[in-house]
């Protein structure tokens, strides 16, 4: 370690002010640092700190994600295998299916070394081109700004392509998340500033520039024009879902990559609050606020409209409820960050999901617009818990002597 | 008796050896005064270098208010001061020549305020809001006596007291005299002098982990100041003091002081002279690999060559390890010693009783990414994310609404502890107060 840590003291002079590569400090600083901790001694008055960084934060994320990239890896093939079980004049397009001969794997969704690699194919270059744009425009902005680069964009770059659908075309979710990250984040300034969360933001902006690739039947499995619903489209139009609740819950049906298993996101739940990186508030008062409002429906029932009659624990198991609230809305920046704030901030979260499924007839998924809204909204929401508290401390001043 | 239960804040996995045998006395050659102790004191120098000095002459003096004097309890030459940028007096620094630190003084009792302002003692008082000596003319609702300490690693607070009870509650009489409607004597749950509490004299009790014990804390949860209303507070020791003046007519420079050397786990108390220099109590020059610090590894003053003396409101200096080693991946490791509130490292799930400290960040410098750190440890019904995100941009308008002026820089130590971002609330706070004070006065 010592002669590691000799080679960047070295190296070190080039990148600081008035070295050759003075303008790619922050690259060095992000290498430099994530190979060895930085020298950092404390300054002020607090001579010790607590072992909790950004990087830390970012690797707990991280580590409460991995069932879900696994399901991504694993479903996003069984999906497109078990399609091709039903038609087998359709295969994988492109270079996935060049690669699937090379290697001689076949369609089989009963293998799972097929499974994860076909996934694989869909997972890895969508998750690669996220983190060479979200790197390129962190670094671009780090240098401009002059500052070190942030560690938040490795989680983004990870929930990115867990959030969109196998086969939206790698350009497209490019410009996305360029759009997405500039506008979502780096013009407010930036990791720690954003006022909504940038994934999320990404994925809005693929969803209203691009819908052809997002929405509709044919989005879902990753074979050549194979159509398959999500069990919130179903519901929508037919009143019926075709998979069992088991699968739903473990995540065997058609969506969005990483968000299909309930299972997954229960285990970045508990990782999440465990470690006290995610907000147990916000997320208790999310379901209570899907529970509370698709109840309300529910009860009310509708024959024209059958979004009406599904049950509020579905609706808690299929769609991207569950991995929105766990990893999206969860984000602490763009989230409600007084103590109270959050429990409004994920009632909203979850009563607004419910009533866009249920009330709004072009969306059957309605969580995404619903973490957006409450991302925009939680500012507001800080405001009223701070003048409370404000009132109620100039209270206080009046009571006591 | 009132009980206080603070259930935030944090009690830190640290280990030392208490070490209660004979306690020793120091006598060192050199003390002095630091200025950084004194906010918003703006020093003015009185003395001559290499005059004599006694402990009735002055040495410093606020250019704002002159009642406000600041002088050495010791016998000796003053050798003149340090300063730093613009010229800032740093310290000013008496070379002893007398080893006797306790003086007759002839205190009036009717005229308390004269006799703390001639003895120097005087200083002992601080006043929130601003964490700042207070005016004298202007004589107090409340006072708050601070008689505990969860700082880590200080000493035990009840123990000194019995070694001090009959001036602390001599102190007392003449604190009560000087507050007009309260005075709150905050104590932790082992407190056993048994003091009859009037409608004037109470006494609360806190509970809990650090900060229960600072007084910020204690004001907060008692009588909350604002622009308009300030308290002034004072430690045990110092009523102490106060009693030995008015009931033997000693004036005492020394103090309990509690030496906390983590590196090799141990706790000493010794009593020494107020300001004086901590390389000669701890026998020791300063070392590369060593941190001195005057206070504790929460909140203390960095000894340096500049400034090595004893702070005027420290009652322990505190010896750390300085982080000389970079790791491998540190970010990715399992972390079974490295301490945090939260329940990243493995250290938590393992239990691990202690934990090695030293001045590492432990990461760089990052905006504020409000997980909920600052809510564990932070008592005050303040929105804390709110304030600390106030303070870095500087915004005194907001800052003071939602609460600054409750705060002292000690308050926020805990806060800059725990940030993932690695800021320095204590630091911001200060400058934050410092400008609602000039633009006030």
């Amino acid at each position: 370690m010592k002669k590691l840590a000799e080679f960047f003291a070295k190296v070190e002079k080039h990148f600081v002010k008035g070295g050759k590569f003075e303008g790619l400090f922050p690259v060095f600083e992000m290498i430099d640092t994530f190979i060895l901790t930085p020298l950092n001694r404390t300054k002020g008055k607090t001579h010790i700190r607590d072992g909790l960084d950004l990087k830390r934060v970012m690797t707990t994320v991280v580590v409460a994600l991995i069932p879900c990239v696994i399901m991504a890896l694993y479903n996003t093939g069984y999906q497109a295998n078990l399609a091709y079980a039903l038609d087998n004049s359709k295969t994988a397009i492109g270079f996935r299916h060049t690669l699937m001969e090379f290697f001689n794997i076949p369609y089989d969704y009963k293998s799972i070394g097929s499974n994860f690699f076909l996934g694989s194919l869909y997972f890895f270059p969508l998750y690669i081109i996220t983190l060479i744009v979200g790197g390129t425009w962190e670094l671009l902005f780090a240098v401009v700004r002059k500052h070190e680069i942030g560690e938040a964009f490795l989680v983004t770059s990870l929930l990115y392509p867990l959030i969109l659908p196998p086969t939206v075309p790698l350009w497209e979710a490019s410009v996305a998340l360029s759009i997405g990250l500039v506008l979502g984040k780096e013009v407010f300034g930036g990791t720690g500033r954003n006022i909504v969360n940038p994934a999320l933001f990404s994925r809005a902006v693929l969803f209203f520039a691009y819908p052809a690739s997002m929405s509709g039947d044919k989005v879902w499995v990753g074979l050549d024009s194979i159509s398959k619903a999500t069990p919130l489209a179903e519901m929508a139009s037919t009143g019926n879902i075709s998979y069992s609740l088991t699968d739903a819950f473990l995540g065997f049906i058609p969506g969005s990559m990483g968000e299909t298993s309930t299972l997954a996101c229960l285990f970045g739940a508990f990782v999440l609050i465990y470690t006290g990186i995610g907000s147990w508030r916000i997320i208790l008062s999310s379901v209570i606020g899907l529970l509370g409002v698709s109840s309300v429906f529910y009860m009310i029932g509708s024959d024209t409209n059958y979004m009406f009659q599904l049950s509020p624990l579905t609706h808690l198991i299929i769609g991207g409820f569950a991995f929105g609230v766990v990893f999206m809305a969860t984000d602490p920046v763009s989230a409600s960050m007084t103590e109270k704030g959050k429990y409004y901030y994920g009632f909203l979260i979850g009563a607004l999901t419910a009533i866009i499924r249920i009330v709004n007839p072009a969306y059957p998924e309605g969580a995404m617009l619903a973490i957006l809204f409450a991302n925009i909204m939680a500012p507001l929401i800080d405001h009223f818990v701070i003048e409370g508290n404000i009132k109620r401390r100039e209270k206080k001043y009046a009571a006591r002597i | 008796m009132k009980e206080i239960k603070i259930k935030k804040g944090v009690r830190l996995p640290l280990f030392c050896q208490y070490n209660d045998g004979n306690i020793e006395n120091i006598t060192p050659k050199s003390v002095g005064i630091t200025t950084e102790d004194y906010k918003l004191f703006k020093p003015k120098l009185l003395a001559d270098d290499n005059g004599k000095i006694t402990p009735f002459d002055f040495l410093l003096q606020d250019k704002k208010n002159e009642d406000l004097k600041l002088n050495i309890l010791a016998n000796g030459t003053f050798k003149g001061v340090t300063r730093g940028e613009k010229r800032k007096i740093l310290s000013a620094c008496v070379e002893v020549e007398e080893n006797n630190f306790e003086f007759n003084f002839k205190a009036d009792k009717n005229n308390i305020i004269k006799t703390l302002l001639e003895s120097g003692l005087f200083s002992a008082f601080r006043q929130r809001p601003f964490d700042m000596l207070p005016d004298p003319k202007n004589l107090p609702d409340v006072i708050f006596v601070n008689a505990m300490d969860t700082r880590p690693l200080a000493y035990n607070a009840n123990s000194v007291i019995s070694l001090i009870k009959d001036e602390f509650i001599e102190g007392l009489k003449i604190i009560n005299n000087i507050a007009k409607s309260k005075v709150f004597v905050c104590v932790d749950k082992k407190f056993e002098l048994n003091i009859s509490e009037t409608e004037k004299l109470n006494i609360v009790k806190f509970l809990g982990n650090h900060p229960a014990g600072l007084v910020g804390t204690h004001i907060h949860h008692l009588c909350p100041v604002n622009e308009k209303k300030s308290v002034w507070y004072i430690d045990f020791q110092e009523v102490a003091a106060i009693g030995k003046l008015f009931s033997k007519n000693i004036l005492s420079a020394y103090r309990y002081i509690a030496v906390s050397d983590i590196t090799n786990q141990k706790i000493t108390v010794v009593k020494a002279p107020l300001g004086s220099n901590i390389l000669e109590i701890l026998n020791r020059d300063l070392d590369e690999d060593i941190r001195i610090i005057s206070g504790n590894i929460l909140y203390g003053r960095k000894v340096t060559k500049d400034e090595p003396f004893l702070g005027r409101y420290d009652y322990q200096i505190t010896i750390l390890n300085e982080m000389t080693e970079r790791k491998f991946m540190e970010w990715a490791l399992p972390g079974i010693d490295v301490f945090s509130v939260k329940n990243v490292f493995l250290s938590k799930i393992f239990g691990n009783k202690y934990v090695t400290f030293d001045t590492s960040m432990h990461g760089s410098i990052r905006p504020i990414i409000p997980v909920g750190s600052y809510e564990k440890v932070f008592p005050f019904d303040i929105e804390i994310t709110h304030l600390l995100r106030y303070l870095s941009i500087g915004d005194t308008d907001m800052a003071q609404k939602l609460g600054c002026l409750e705060l002292g820089e000690e308050d926020l130590a805990l806060c800059t502890f725990v940030c993932p971002g690695k800021n320095d609330y204590s630091k911001l706070l200060r400058d934050v107060l410092d400008s609602i004070y000039h633009e006030a006065f």
